[in-house]
């Protein structure tokens, strides 16, 4: 019996040593021929994240001679625009650059991108990457795109503590203190807080975004999105989060000049020390990093907005960010092609190549990896610690609701908010009747 | 038979026979020439400006989304763009942009012309070419110039400042839905000034001097010379610089999208920025189409418009 017992799983572990070694062979065969590869990015020539991509795709290659990438560099708004055309006439490249929401909603929505989760489950990707970055991106759990495990955080108080110990105050830890200072930093000649919202989702997307995430919690807002369990956007946490911008300029914290003044004016202002206050995205660190001194730089402070009363989300360690974008594959690839591109995804990924990523000052995250002991700079490592430091991720609208009644309801109506031209029931209530009518993610 | 039995008049008949088939013969060829001749630029014409625009005009009609098949809705994209307050507002903006270009641009371009032209200041050429010089400069450097300039803390906001010695004085008079559009007429006015003054000069250049010394022995002074003399022979350059005026104004928005976005919220936006935004941000083909088709009708109404005055006027004074 046992001898039968041992023969018996003797064979059934040279069947499935066997058949795991088909597998393996079938998908290392699936890419020793010479592959050729496209892809596009939405960054050019002169930007920083395309000498990333070199010094990255060097490796790879390096790695795997035999997958050969052809890259398209290009303009943002350019891509976006060749995007869709290469779509419609089906000749899209092999590598597609995608946004985790609605960005990019015209080839993830309409079936342009290949669905990466049996890639994802057979490489057991989960094993280094954290769950973020592994969460669902489509409406039926359906993950498009996966790049370097970072987080575009878009809501980021950046204070001069240089000047707030001029000042004798220090960072709000409520919103009444946040209001409260703006009296005393006026009356010093300074300006409390800049954002630069002349191209119109600043306030949304930095502020916005951040206030409904805390006032509703993400359930609420997946809710209010799909019109399920009776939420609309006419609900308290909306109107609440769209009374606190009113409150806040009210109070003097929020310039009405904000809708005129275009983001770079706002920055220059923090740089040169005119302003205390500075909300705006992580990306905005590289900008910093390249205005101020290495002294400069240890004086920036970068906290999430600070704590609200009657939040119902009551995690401050929370702030509104979307996954950084990344790579696809697109449903025009051939089993060959598509195997070679996973294959690009993945060594992007991997902690064993987040060297590269630090050498151009970008900070991923992973899971069993802490980077903090490698980077050097003030600003960089504050940076890194906030990054590190935020527990969950909010929801930003314009990731996740149809730009149409985003950009022309909300970001519009936020500036005639500060403006004092509408009130935040008014303007909730016209949101909720775009998206009632028009938004797709009501209307599937 | 003919010439046989009436003689000369019989040839005359013969001959003017002929010569009429000779006529129609090359006359029938003068057209082959020119239809093949013209063919090329014909077929580019309706290649590039024709089918686009018949193309526009059919998608108009569809809710294209730029993937997919087109589906047939109707009028509901027009009743969609007329019911939107944002396209009354982007309307009444483009209509204070033809207006600055109509009674501002051209008509003080025309009189900085004319002043050249008869030589009334010194230094000539110095104008000339500091008047003509912004139009030469790239609409996006002039956009982030000024766009700076207007800003709430921007040029102007720290020159009133340094005056009134507030440092946190800030420019808020663009700010509403009314005065919004104000910076970037000002801007158009100074860019493109000039071009219609070197329109103009040209045009002035032509004028008959002969004509000019012979009505001041008349005892004509500036004035007379000027609106008798001079002005109505420039009735046809003012209607071909009012077609160009009102075409520019109508599809330009790029200085306006680096120097306000149309912000703040829609209040300086304009049907050109409007129909970018609806096509390539909100991918509404179809809706973008309506707007198009929407700018080319206001276009040709206008032009017409104005051929009629010009018309009424050229006829008047000739």
């Amino acid at each position: 019996m046992a001898r039968t017992v041992t023969l018996k799983s003797l064979m059934l572990s040279a069947v499935a040593a066997f058949s795991f070694g088909i597998g393996h062979a079938e998908a290392d065969s699936a890419t020793t021929g010479p592959v050729q590869l496209t892809g596009i990015v939405p960054y050019t020539q002169v930007d920083a994240d395309y000498f990333e991509l070199q010094d990255m795709y060097q490796r790879f290659h390096a790695k795997y001679p035999n997958i050969t990438i052809h890259f398209d560099a290009m303009d943002h708004d350019a891509y976006h625009t060749k995007m869709q055309a290469l779509a419609i006439s089906g000749h899209l490249p092999n590598l597609l650059s995608l946004w985790p929401g609605k960005r990019t909603g015209y080839l993830t929505d309409r079936g342009y991108a290949m669905d990466l989760r049996p890639w994802i489950t057979r490489d057991n990707l989960a094993a280094t990457q954290r769950a973020l970055f592994l969460a669902p991106q489509g409406r039926d759990g359906q993950i498009y795109e996966l790049g370097v495990p970072y987080v575009l955080w878009t809501s980021i108080v950046y204070a001069n503590k240089a000047l707030l110990d001029k000042l004798g105050l220090t960072f709000p830890k409520t919103l009444k203190d946040f209001e409260a200072q703006a009296v005393v930093i006026r009356k010093a000649g300074y300006h409390p807080v800049v954002f630069g919202d002349q191209s119109s989702w600043i306030l949304q997307s930095c502020l916005l975004s951040t206030l409904v995430g805390r006032m509703g919690g993400p359930d609420w807002f997946q809710h209010a999105r799909f019109g399920t369990n009776g939420a609309s956007f006419n609900d308290p946490p909306f109107v609440k989060a769209l009374q606190i911008v009113q409150d806040m300029t009210t109070a003097g914290l929020i310039d009405k000049s904000e809708p005129s003044t275009m983001r770079e004016q706002a920055l220059s202002e923090f740089v040169s020390g005119k302003s205390v206050y500075f909300i705006g995205g992580i990306w905005e660190v590289e900008n910093l990093y390249t205005s101020l001194t290495p002294a400069m730089r240890a004086e920036i402070l970068m906290q999430p907005f600070p704590h609200i009363d009657g939040e119902a989300f009551t995690d401050d360690a929370s702030t509104s960010g979307e996954i950084a974008t990344g790579f696809g594959i697109s449903k025009t690839s051939t089993p060959q092609q598509a195997e070679a591109a996973w294959k690009w995804i993945q060594f992007s990924m991997d902690p064993a190549n987040a060297d590269i990523y630090l050498k151009h000052d970008i900070l991923p995250i992973y899971k069993n990896l802490d980077l903090s002991a490698r980077i050097h700079d003030p600003l960089l490592h504050t940076s890194y610690d906030f990054s590190s430091g935020i527990h969950t991720v909010l929801p930003v609208l314009d990731d996740k609701m149809d730009a149409e009644g985003v950009e022309q309801i909300i970001n519009a109506g936020l500036q005639e908010i500060v403006l004092g031209s509408t009130t935040p029931k008014q303007l909730a209530a016209q949101y909720e009747t775009w998206v009632a009518a028009h938004d797709s993610n009501r209307h599937h | 038979m003919l010439s046989t039995a009436n003689g000369a008049s019989g040839r005359r008949l013969t001959d003017s026979v002929h010569s009429n088939a000779t006529l129609a013969r090359s006359s029938r060829a003068d057209r082959m020439s020119y239809a093949l001749l013209s063919a090329p630029a014909l077929v580019v014409y309706a290649v590039v400006i024709i089918i686009p625009i018949v193309y526009s005009l059919a998608l108009s009609f569809t809710d294209w989304g730029g993937s997919g098949m087109p589906h047939f809705i109707g009028f509901a994209n027009y009743i969609s763009m007329f019911r939107d307050p944002i396209f009354w507002h982007s309307l009444r903006d483009n209509g204070l942009v033809i207006a600055i270009s109509l009674i501002g641009q051209i008509p003080l371009g025309f009189f900085l012309a004319y002043i050249l032209y008869r030589q009334l200041i010194f230094g000539r050429a110095f104008f000339e070419a500091i008047i003509f010089f912004p139009s030469l400069l790239s609409p996006v450097a002039v956009a982030l110039l000024f766009g700076v300039v207007f800003a709430p803390s921007g040029l102007i906001a720290q020159v009133i400042g340094m005056i009134l010695h507030s440092n946190l004085f800030e420019l808020d008079s663009f700010n509403s839905e009314s005065t919004a559009i104000i910076p970037y007429l000002i801007v158009i006015l100074w860019m493109y000034t000039g071009l219609y003054m070197i329109i103009f000069l040209a045009s002035l250049q032509k004028t008959n001097g002969e004509m000019l010394e012979a009505a001041v022995l008349d005892g004509a002074n500036e004035w007379d010379l000027l609106h008798r003399v001079v002005l109505p022979g420039q009735i046809p350059v003012f209607m071909t610089s009012a077609i160009y005026a009102i075409a520019g104004s109508l599809k330009s928005f790029e200085v306006l999208w680096i120097m306000t976005n149309g912000g703040p919220s829609y209040y300086s936006n304009v049907l050109g920025l409007y129909m970018i935004q609806n096509t390539f941000t909100y991918y509404k083909y179809g809706f973008g189409s309506a707007i198009a088709v929407v700018l080319i009708l206001l276009s040709t109404g206008l032009i017409l418009l104005l051929a009629r005055g010009t018309q009424y006027l050229s006829a008047r004074f000739e």
